[in-house]
């Protein structure tokens, strides 16, 4: 009996050495992951944008990490909200810094956006921000990086497209006080490229629940040939129905501001013909579209706008820059005049850091916003 | 491989295998066991919760549309806005939740709006989820309301054509889960897409987040039918999915899963102390109880470690182990056992005089017993055990031959070589071996028995050279015989010849000369005899110690200046029957020898000893006897003897000068031999010769004075010659009478015999051969005495075949002439007869 007992615990030993010896080698400890901060409004004021981005990134990184992460380290999204609070954006900023966050994607708004500048200069964390569009952030040799053409681009093609093709007599902008960064960046290059004998007119919307009745009817009184709304997506949709109830032929445009998904459903037929500026068509004809739209769908239950695809896109430039080797330190250095692979096409990123896309004019049509092309009927 | 334990660690690990096996079977079983009954637990609270949730909600909706049906009847049965205002905004305070009642016509553009709200009249909303999901549902959203931007669920009513819609406020939905969470329990509601829409953290609905986004658990949202796991940021939960038709949504209701499981929990880590008590009870058992079952089975092991060390005096001891007991007795009568045999073994090998030695077959010497030790001149064992079996053989070739029969055979037997001594010397060994093998034949060692035959050895030599001598003192004797029958017909007619030519000088010259050839002839047949053993000797009683001193008085100044001879006597007189011209013959002999081996000068040493000499000893040598012997050394510092002519040097005729005769050690050993003794020889070259001769010992006798009586000497004139030598008969028959004897003659002793009337008073004297044909002279001497007693008998002969015959005659007082003699030699035995009569 003893000699079997020895026998067995010899071989349990043995065998218990041998899986331990084996898990011991084959098992590669976890690699850390490689954390990205994003910053942006969840809660409070106008989340929508925020949320966008964020289910973009998300759902990119989540993509990512499914093929193996990057050189085998999974992606960490750590999500923090601003809450619409430039302090909060600033305390999350420093936080990601503490965190070893290799960059940091958002904000979403250009007032968020300036009120971190500093602390980005002085601590050099990159930002890659989505939807930042206002043009004072274009050209600045910092660590700040756009993916969205700039407002002074958006706003040129508009004003050129509205000079061209419409050829207003008389104009009334529209302009949301609560983002005047944003607001004088755009009308001014807009109206910059209008016809010196178009006759403006500004009409400000400066509190959170205007009097849209009134607006709409000093807009009227007025007797346009064209309104630009410069105003988010709830203020843009309202005004466009006050107007249109009024005088169903008045030809409108949104500034980008405006163009997203929420504006189409609060607006319904009211804003077909309604024009805006943009970089990609939404139309069942971009087929690369279509299919990205289908997919984030299914996975988030809604339509994706540029938000979405911009904060998708912030990843994939992350990533690329890590596969060409980038690591914390050098990040900027190697998404600086460097192009990637975005979700629609290929974007390139020149020495400021600004994305150079393509803008052009874009309608809404059924549910969708179209790329206006030179034949479109307009 | 076998593994090996002491009692101690084997009783230890036992008792830990088996509390491991009990603690993780139990830990199993009981896992197994709460995993179900807590599960089957918990979906039973679940589902409750759920179906309470449930409840709530229905009557939530309920509530809702209480205030929905209200509110209609205020719109419909009132006429004034104002007052359907306040009694709207009265219902209103009692349905805190609902924040805004909306009127919607069928298109989908408010018709009205409470708290009224100016910019929203006409407004459509048409394309939004809120409008395309009415009816569908009794509650949804949450749904962010365009004026004010906030975000509400949404419950309506459709009626006359109408919807009526009210938006309610999000933190009074989530009251009920933040209460479930206060209990302990976590729970969310979320859309099919994962959207969640109500959460006990009301942060993550205001954020909009979607509860994909916090596990890949929740990438397909369904029902589940009993609680699941889900991992969430690495934390565990339980949680159970139910789908909430009224909502289209779904509802997780769970908790954290250690929380889920706490009772199971703490029941492991009980477990888990019990087990560190189990390993701690075990090992306190485990030495108590090996301690105490290690006692009788140490006490056992230090027996047979004493049985190991040869220790055999050993008593059984008693434990508390009837068993034991019984082991350790048996252990005892089997350590006595072995001591027994070893005991009989060890004066086995201790006892024999060979010696008895035990080695490998690599030479390595294992053993070897007190003889062996004394054979090979050893006194330390250990000196002897460092050796190799190989440092013995005196011929390394030996060893070889050996090893080669001994593989063949697996035995040898009677091999005979020269060992080697201790000091250099050898010895003749006869040895003979076996090899002891184990079970399976593998060669253990060999045994050896080695016997110093060295003696044997040497006496069997001895023995070869006194055959030689026997067969040449044959032929030296028949030669003798005729030699010294033709001697005396020469002698004696030469005689006549100087008898009968006195005055003839020339004659007498030529005579002398026949007769100093025939003194020669004489000589040299005398010593012929002598060593062929055919001469006649006189023994006498002598103190070999007087004969020794007075005989190293007369040598000793023929030495040279350069040799010195020493002697050393024994302490007291040692008596031996020697015939002492024979003696003095031998110390002559060797004293020769010696000197001529010292031409540089050197030492002659004369010793003298009493030595024992036993019976299988003295059966070795021919004719010798056990008893007391004289042993005289004689040594030298010579040149030695080499070994290879070293068994030939008592060989007759056997010389290394060029003008010796070759009888010199052949005369010494006959001598010797004719003595009844033996001779031995130890010699080394440039060393030295040492010759051991050894004569036995005489009792001591009184001689016998006999006083001589004066008395006229009877004349003898009539001598009767019986010689059957015609040529001597008639030589002798001569020479007697030209000396004046009356002579008769006749050569057949029967015929004597036959005629002896006729011859009885004619003689005076019988002048007899001894060796005659039909009768020996001696026997015809015993006839004729019986006739005439007072006969006078005087033998002559050539030699004698059998000397003992011939000294018996002589102790009889007879007298005996040896051929060839002259009248004096004759006329002196004549006088001796007359004399002793």
């Amino acid at each position: 009996m003893p000699k079997n007992i020895g026998r067995f615990f010899l071989i349990m030993s043995s065998i218990i050495l041998i899986i331990s010896m084996i898990l011991w080698i084959f098992s590669v400890p976890p690699k850390e992951p490689i954390k990205i901060g994003l910053m942006v409004t969840l809660t409070g004021s106008s989340p929508e944008l925020g949320r966008a981005i964020r289910d973009g990134a998300f759902f990119a990184v989540e993509e990512i990490n499914k093929g193996g992460g990057i050189g085998g380290r999974k992606l960490s999204l750590i999500i923090k909200d601003n809450q619409s609070n430039d302090e909060i954006g600033k305390r999350n900023y420093i936080e990601f810094l503490k965190e070893g966050v290799y960059a940091v994607i958002g904000p979403a708004t250009s007032t968020r956006a300036r009120a971190i500048l500093p602390l980005i200069d002085s601590h050099k964390l990159l930002v890659i921000s989505p939807t930042v569009s206002s043009t004072e952030f274009s050209s600045r040799d910092d660590f700040f990086i756009t993916l969205e053409p700039n407002n002074r681009k958006f706003a040129e093609t508009l004003g050129m497209f509205i000079k061209k093709k419409i050829k207003p007599k008389r104009l009334i902008l529209t302009v949301d006080d609560r983002n005047p960064v944003y607001v004088r960046d755009f009308s001014e290059n807009l109206v910059s490229q209008l016809d010196k004998t178009t006759m403006v007119k500004t009409l400000h919307i400066r509190e959170t629940n205007p009097d849209f009745d009134n607006l709409a009817k000093a807009t009227i009184k007025f007797n346009p040939d064209f309104v630009i709304l410069i105003t988010d997506v709830f203020n843009a949709a309202i005004l466009t129905q006050k107007i249109k109830q009024i005088r169903p032929e008045m030809r409108i445009a949104i500034s980008p501001w405006a163009r997203f998904r929420g504006y189409i459903e609060y607006t319904g037929h009211f804003s077909n013909g309604v024009l805006s500026v943009g970089y990609y068509d939404e139309s069942p004809r971009n087929k690369k579209f279509m299919e990205f739209s289908k997919n984030f769908q299914k996975r988030f239950g809604y339509f994706p706008d540029s938000a979405v695809i911009q904060g998708y896109n912030s990843v994939l430039l992350i990533k690329e820059a890590l596969l060409k080797g980038a690591n914390r330190d050098n990040l900027r250095s190697y998404t600086l005049n460097s192009s990637f692979t975005g979700v629609l096409d290929d974007i390139k990123i020149n020495r400021y850091g600004d994305a150079e896309l393509e803008t052009f004019v874009v309608i809404k049509r059924d549910e969708f916003f179209e790329k206006v092309s030179d034949e479109s009927k307009i | 491989m076998r593994v090996r334990f002491n009692f101690k660690t084997f009783t230890f690990l036992l008792l830990l295998a088996f509390a491991m096996f009990l603690l993780i079977s139990v830990n199993l079983s009981i896992f197994i066991f709460s995993k179900v009954f807590i599960t089957s637990e918990k979906q039973r609270e679940y589902s409750l919760i759920v179906e309470t949730f449930h409840q709530n909600f229905n009557r939530l909706i309920g509530q809702n549309e209480n205030f929905l049906f209200k509110a209609i009847q205020i719109i419909v049965t009132n006429k004034e806005k104002r007052e359907i205002e306040r009694q709207i905004a009265s219902l209103f305070e009692l349905y805190p939740s609902v924040k805004y009642l909306l009127i919607l016509n069928k298109e989908g553009y408010i018709e009205d709006i409470y708290p009224f709200r100016k910019e929203a009249i006409n407004i459509y909303l048409g394309n939004t989820s809120m409008y395309r999901n009415l009816g569908k549902y009794s509650l949804y959203g949450p749904h962010i309301f365009l004026f004010d931007r906030n975000v509400y669920y949404v419950q309506s009513l459709f009626f006359s054509n109408r919807f009526y819609v009210i938006l309610l406020d999000v933190p009074d939905f989530n009251s009920f889960l933040k209460k479930l969470r206060e209990r302990g329990y976590l729970s969310f509601v979320v859309e099919p897409s994962g959207r969640i829409i109500a959460h006990y953290d009301e942060r993550l609905v205001l954020e909009g987040d979607n509860i994909k986004m916090f596990s890949d658990n929740f990438s397909q949202i369904e029902e589940t039918r009993i609680p699941k796991e889900f991992t969430i940021n690495g934390e565990k939960y339980l949680f159970i999915c139910k789908f909430l038709p009224l909502l289209n949504n779904f509802i997780f209701v769970g908790n954290e899963y250690s929380q889920a499981f706490a009772g199971f929990n703490i029941f492991r880590s009980q477990m888990l102390w019990l087990f560190l008590i189990t390993v701690i009870v075990s090992l306190v058992i485990s030495i108590a109880v090996s301690n105490f079952m290690q006692k009788p089975v140490r006490v056992l092991t230090k027996m047979i470690e004493n049985i190991r060390q040869h220790r055999y005096r050993i008593e059984p001891e008693k434990t508390n182990f009837v068993e034991f007991n019984d082991l350790s007795e048996n252990l005892s009568e089997m350590a006595k056992t072995i001591s027994d045999r070893e005991e009989k073994i060890s004066k086995i090998f201790e006892a024999s005089r060979d010696a008895i030695i035990l080695s490998t077959l690599q030479g390595d010497i294992l053993d070897i017993n007190s003889a062996g030790l004394k054979i090979f001149g050893y006194t330390d064992k250990s000196e002897f055990l460092k050796k190799k079996a190989s440092d013995f053989y005196y011929n390394p070739e030996d060893r070889e031959k050996f090893l080669n029969e001994l593989l063949k055979k697996g035995f040898v037997e009677n091999f005979e070589g020269k060992a080697k001594r201790a000091d250099g010397t050898y010895f003749y060994a006869l040895m003979s071996s076996s090899m002891a093998r184990d079970e399976e034949g593998k060669p253990l060692f060999i045994v050896s028995f080695v016997k110093d035959v060295t003696d044997r050895v040497r006496m069997q030599e001895q023995l070869f050279q006194a055959q030689k001598m026997e067969s040449i003192g044959r032929l030296a004797g028949s030669i003798a015989h005729d030699l010294n029958n033709m001697l005396t017909v020469i002698s004696s007619n030469n005689q006549l010849i100087q008898m009968y030519s006195k005055d003839n000088v020339r004659v007498l010259k030529y005579t002398e000369g026949i007769s100093n050839a025939i003194e020669k002839t004489k000589d040299f047949i005398r010593k012929l005899l002598t060593f062929s053993k055919r001469q006649v000797f006189e023994f006498k009683q002598y103190d070999i110690n007087e004969v020794v001193r007075e005989e190293v008085k007369l040598l000793k100044p023929t030495l040279r200046e350069n040799i010195t001879l020493t002697v050393e006597f024994y302490s007291e007189p040692l008596y031996v029957s020697i015939d002492r011209t024979q003696f003095t013959q031998i110390l002559l002999n060797l004293l020769v020898n010696s000197i001529e081996a010292m031409p540089e000068g050197g030492s002659i040493k004369i010793g003298i000893e009493k030595k024992r000499i036993e019976r299988d000893v003295a059966n070795l040598y021919p004719n010798i006897r056990e008893g007391d012997f004289v042993c005289l050394n004689f040594s030298d510092t010579g040149k030695g003897i080499p070994e290879d002519i070293r068994n030939r040097i008592f060989d007759p005729f056997f010389t290394t000068k060029e003008d010796g005769t070759g009888l010199g050690l052949s005369t010494v050993h006959s001598i010797v031999q004719q003595h009844k003794g033996f001779i031995n020889v130890y010699s080394e070259v440039g060393v030295g010769t040492t010759f051991k001769i050894y004569l036995p010992m005489a009792e001591r006798q009184e001689e016998k004075v006999e006083l001589k009586e004066e008395s006229q000497i009877p004349i003898i004139k009539r001598i009767l010659i019986i010689e059957d030598n015609e040529e001597v008969r008639v030589a002798v028959e001569e020479l007697l009478k030209s000396y004046g004897f009356e002579v008769y003659s006749i050569s057949n002793p029967l015929e004597l015999i036959e005629q002896f009337e006729k011859y009885r008073d004619k003689f005076d004297l019988c002048l007899s051969d001894i060796i005659m044909p039909k009768m020996s002279g001696l026997e015809l001497y015993k006839r004729l005495r019986q006739i005439k007693p007072d006969i006078k008998f005087l033998f002559m002969t050539g030699y004698a075949n059998n000397v003992e015959q011939v000294n018996e005659l002589i102790k009889e007082g007879l007298r005996l002439l040896s051929k060839p003699f002259n009248i004096k030699e004759f006329l002196e035995k004549v006088r001796e007869i007359l004399e002793s009569k």
